[in-house]
């Protein structure tokens, strides 16, 4: 029986709830009702000229809570388009109407058409537009204040969510080696300086059960590649047999038209069989894997690599009376598994030394930056998690950093939903980025380089990836989509060859 | 690589991207509603957003801007949701759906802006007009699908009054009291699970506040009494008994303890913690089901289950096992949860009562997340496989260990959980809630 803690949730770390943070969530501007203003005070502004988002704004220059008022704009286009949305409201005010300041040739000013001072000449002569500026310098102060105070506390926050991760990830490593290593000490032998001494035999309560989940995933695989085969035998049949249709079918599939192709080319084929057959195969390879990972966190490191047929081969050969006996001597796996197990804790133990001597350094962890935003109850909505994103030091240009995103579009897509069915939904969210494999293979020698990742049997627990148990599961599917990647290429090579 | 092998790798690639979409479409089933977005427009949007990437961004940039307004409902929230809206607009329109369903999302698209934004009786008129249109293009549809007008609008109005009480509490120079401070913190706990206005979150208890208006402003009359009273006492005995038992006593009775009730149950079936645990559950039931034979199936439940015609419901959380092909179609319960937001729990009480129910009837009338009703028997699990029972307690609420090994006793084991929001959190959420909605009732 499975223990079902084992499928739960893992502890959060204690959430900073105090009125103290109340200034966190109350940075808003003052609510204050639309203006109709006279002539003798208006001022408008056009923002955004000539784009899909132009916006013309109204102010009454004469309005006692004009800074909350335009603080409340700033915020707004902040929130929306970050510095670049106040920088543009910034120059729209100071808008002097000469296109190209730097010529020395003179020019006409192109003046606005809105209501107000048409153009900024200088604070004396264009009055209006000085006050609005001015409104607009106190809000960048404020700003500036809000993010000093801002910064330390969603600092202290990530720390303490990085190391409840990191410390979470310690546990899980010590609880997973005294289920595959019966004889070790409470935390590991300490005399060798690993968890795992050498030469340790595989005798805990659920090697059994680990060896026969590997063997499950053999098999899975297997499937998986027997209908890959299928698909590719059938596009070499149909190219030899119609020269028509092999080239279109391949134009097709570059263009990434395949459902055109099925509709059209392919109805009465084979391929159209093998390729059900494939998605239906991957389809269940990614499903049952992702629970027999939740079962048996280490098999997440050991999904690609060759022991799985290894164990296969050897649970097929060996009467089931024998199979713990066989196990128990079966070095490869003893080996994998202490190797696996050991890098991972030195690994964490590692980062979280380094974490303590340079906190800062937490800025360079994205995701440990918005566990601790959301520990804050903070949200893409508020100021705060903006001031935070901007001081993020690696910046989501990376393939990481778009899988990532494809995360976070499936995070808005789960709240539009409410309750969302969260592996389809992030899976296609992040479909839409770019060839979900490649996507994925790429990020993961991105984060294989990533010693953060290294810090954690489950990659999804990683500070890498985004914190939550949820999205977790998101992660750990797309690791094992990236296995079926592995047959993919094959598949390729072998049309590339034929 | 050669240019072959590129081709059917893309294709390749395509199908598992084809293989997420399809789940993810498959998964998105549910009632029709538009005053917030609903899933089942959802499920038109995300197949724009899924369709290219220009849809996706204009999806994202729609969403946020929904956000933006909700937070700060100023001018240029407003304009820029409605910019954004337009954008999506575009982006529908030229997608290449059949026209219907163009037509379709867009109406709904402009009902939602219309109810989102909703203050006055113009607003009503132009909602009305449009809900007519929809009519019209779906007039195929079951007609109970389409949205009560007024209703809609009534829940806009107090969606909106509440937003707006939030924001003139959030604003950076408020003088907060510490009333006000507590209830911040708590609105953000609960917020950030049940989410903002797009998913419809908070919906369902503004249902339950529009479905008893008479007592919701009885109820806010007399705890508005009681506190006066309070204030006004002198007598520390009387005030004690004021305080600690006329003011409590009268909260556990009717519309709050409902509300509270509810508000439980949305944090939990939304709780990340609580969906893992669920789904883990559900990896079990598989498991069993697959012992039990081919056309065993797995079915979630949130809410609405009833048991031998009874109108109150049964558990808050079910994972069943069901044939539907045998006469009568059959159900197993394989997972049970309870839910409860009191300070006193009495889940352990109604774990016993819900056994006892169990035992007694086996008529269990499940209503299924699209509004489909079904009915099954409820037939026993085998002998070595206990029903699994969790309750889900707030903070603050936990039962004694004395009497969950009480009922170990007699051969039941119990789960009990916490969600990480408390009790008195969940009342200040509701306090506000109701004295925002109560004069628009």
């Amino acid at each position: 029986m499975i223990e079902i803690t084992a499928l739960g949730p893992a502890d959060q770390p204690d959430e900073p709830t105090r009125l103290e943070n109340a200034f966190l969530w109350c940075a808003e501007a003052k609510p204050l009702s639309p203006v109709n203003p006279s002539d003798d005070n208006v001022q408008e502004i056009l923002i955004f000229k000539g784009t899909d988002d132009e916006l013309l704004l109204t102010f009454d220059i004469s309005e006692e809570d004009l800074d909350e008022r335009v603080a409340g704009v700033c915020n707004s286009l902040f929130v929306e388009s970050g510095m670049d949305g106040v920088s543009a409201f910034g120059r729209a005010i100071a808008d002097t109407g000469i296109p190209y300041p730097y010529l020395t040739m003179p020019q006409i000013p192109q003046e606005q058409d809105v209501r107000g001072e048409k153009l900024y000449i200088n604070d004396a002569a264009s009055p209006r537009r000085a006050a609005l500026k001015k409104s607009v310098q106190t809000w960048y102060d404020k700003l500036g204040t809000f993010r000093e105070k801002v910064l330390p506390k969603v600092q202290v926050a990530a720390a303490a969510y990085a190391s409840t991760k990191l410390e979470r990830s310690l546990d899980e490593t010590l609880r997973q080696s005294l289920r595959y290593f019966r004889n070790l000490g409470p935390r590991g032998d300490t005399g060798s300086g690993s968890l795992v001494p050498q030469g340790t035999a595989l005798s805990g309560p659920d090697v059994t059960d680990l060896a026969m989940a590997m063997q499950r995933v053999a098999i899975l695989r297997g499937d998986v590649s027997q209908f890959a085969k299928a698909v590719n035998r059938n596009v070499g049949l149909v190219d030899s047999q119609t020269a028509l249709i092999g080239p279109q079918l391949l134009n097709a599939g570059a263009r990434r038209d395949l459902r055109a192709l099925l509709g059209v080319a392919l109805d009465p084929d084979g391929l159209v069989q093998a390729t059900r057959g494939l998605q239906g195969a991957s389809q269940q390879f990614a499903k049952e894997c992702a629970l027999l990972c939740r079962v048996h966190p280490i098999l997440y490191r050991l999904l690609d690599n060759p022991i799985i047929f290894k164990v296969d081969q050897l649970l097929r050969s060996t009467p089931a009376t024998d199979v713990q006996q066989a196990l128990q001597g079966f070095v490869p796996l003893r080996s994998l598994v202490s190797t696996t197990l050991n890098d991972t804790t030195s690994a964490a133990n590692a980062l979280i030394a380094d974490l303590r001597a340079h906190p800062e350094d937490v800025w360079t962890y994205d995701r440990a930056i918005e566990g601790g935003l959301s520990t804050l109850h903070l949200s893409e909505g508020d100021l705060a998690w903006h001031v935070a994103q901007e001081n993020i030091k690696q910046r989501k240009t990376t393939t990481l950093g778009l899988l990532n995103e494809g995360l976070n579009s499936a995070e808005m897509v789960a709240a539009l939903m409410g309750v969302a069915p969260p592996v389809t939904v992030a899976l296609a969210a992040i479909g839409v980025l770019s060839s979900v494999a490649s996507l994925i293979e790429d990020a993961l020698t991105e984060v294989a380089k990533d010693r953060a990742l290294s810090a954690c049997l489950n990659p999804a627990d990683s500070l890498v990836f985004e914190g939550g148990s949820y999205f977790g599961v998101v992660f750990g599917a797309l690791f094992i989509l990236a296995s079926v990647r592995g047959v993919v290429k094959d598949l390729a090579k072998a049309v590339g060859v034929r | 690589m050669t240019s072959t092998s590129a081709g059917a790798e893309a294709l390749v690639n395509e199908q598992v991207a084809e293989i997420a979409r399809r789940a993810a479409r498959g998964a998105l089933t549910d009632s029709f509603s538009i005053t917030h977005l609903g899933p089942k427009f959802a499920n038109s949007l995300l197949k724009i957003a899924l369709a290219s990437e220009k849809g996706e961004r204009a999806f994202r940039r729609f969403l946020r801007a929904c956000i933006n307004f909700e937070r700060r409902r100023n001018p240029v929230s407003n304009l820029k949701l409605a910019v954004r809206a337009l954008q999506l607009e575009e982006v529908i329109s030229s997608s290449g759906l059949p026209a219907k369903e163009t037509q379709d999302l867009t109406s709904q698209l402009q009902h939602y802006l219309r109810t989102v934004r909703a203050t006055d009786e113009a607003s009503v008129d132009a909602a009305t007009k449009i809900v007519k249109e929809l009519q019209q293009v779906g007039s195929r549809r079951v007609p109970t699908l389409l949205p009560d007008i007024p209703r809609e609008i009534a829940a806009a109005k107090i969606r909106l009054a509440f937003l707006d009480f939030l924001a003139t509490l959030s604003h950076a120079n408020a003088a907060l009291t510490g009333v006000d401070a507590a209830f911040i913190v708590a609105y953000r706990k609960i917020a950030k699970v049940i989410g903002n206005d797009i998913g419809g979150g908070w919906r369902p208890l503004i249902n339950k506040l529009l479905e008893m208006p008479e007592q919701v402003k009885a109820y806010r009359a007399e705890i508005q009494r009681l506190e006066a009273a309070i204030a006004k006492e002198t007598d520390p005995a009387k005030l004690s008994q004021l305080r600690d038992k006329a003011l409590p006593s009268w909260r556990r009775s009717g519309v709050h303890s409902q509300a509270k009730g509810l508000l439980g149950e949305l944090f939990v079936a939304r709780w990340e913690g609580w969906r893992m645990l669920k789904s883990g559950y559900e990896e079990l039931a598989y498991r069993l089901a697959r012992k039990l034979g081919p056309d065993w199936e797995v079915l979630p439940v949130s809410g609405r289950m009833y048991l031998g015609g009874a109108t109150k419901e049964t558990w808050d959380e079910a994972v069943l096992l069901v044939r539907r092909g045998s006469t009568p179609p059959e159900a197993k319960l394989f997972m049970a949860g309870q839910i409860k937001t009191a300070l006193e729990p009495r889940s352990l009480d109604q774990s016993v009562t819900d056994m006892a129910r169990e035992a007694a009837s086996k008529d269990l009338r499940v209503v299924l997340a699209d509004g489909r009703e079904e009915l099954f028997m409820l037939t026993p699990l085998p002998a070595n496989e206990p029903t699994h029972r969790v309750v889900l307690n707030a903070e603050g609420g936990t039962y004694p260990e004395s009497d969950v090994a009480a009922l170990l006793n007699i051969g039941v084991k119990i789960e009990q959980l916490t969600f990480p929001v408390s009790v008195g959190e969940v009342n200040s959420v509701i306090d506000r809630f109701i004295q925002v909605a109560v004069d628009l009732l």
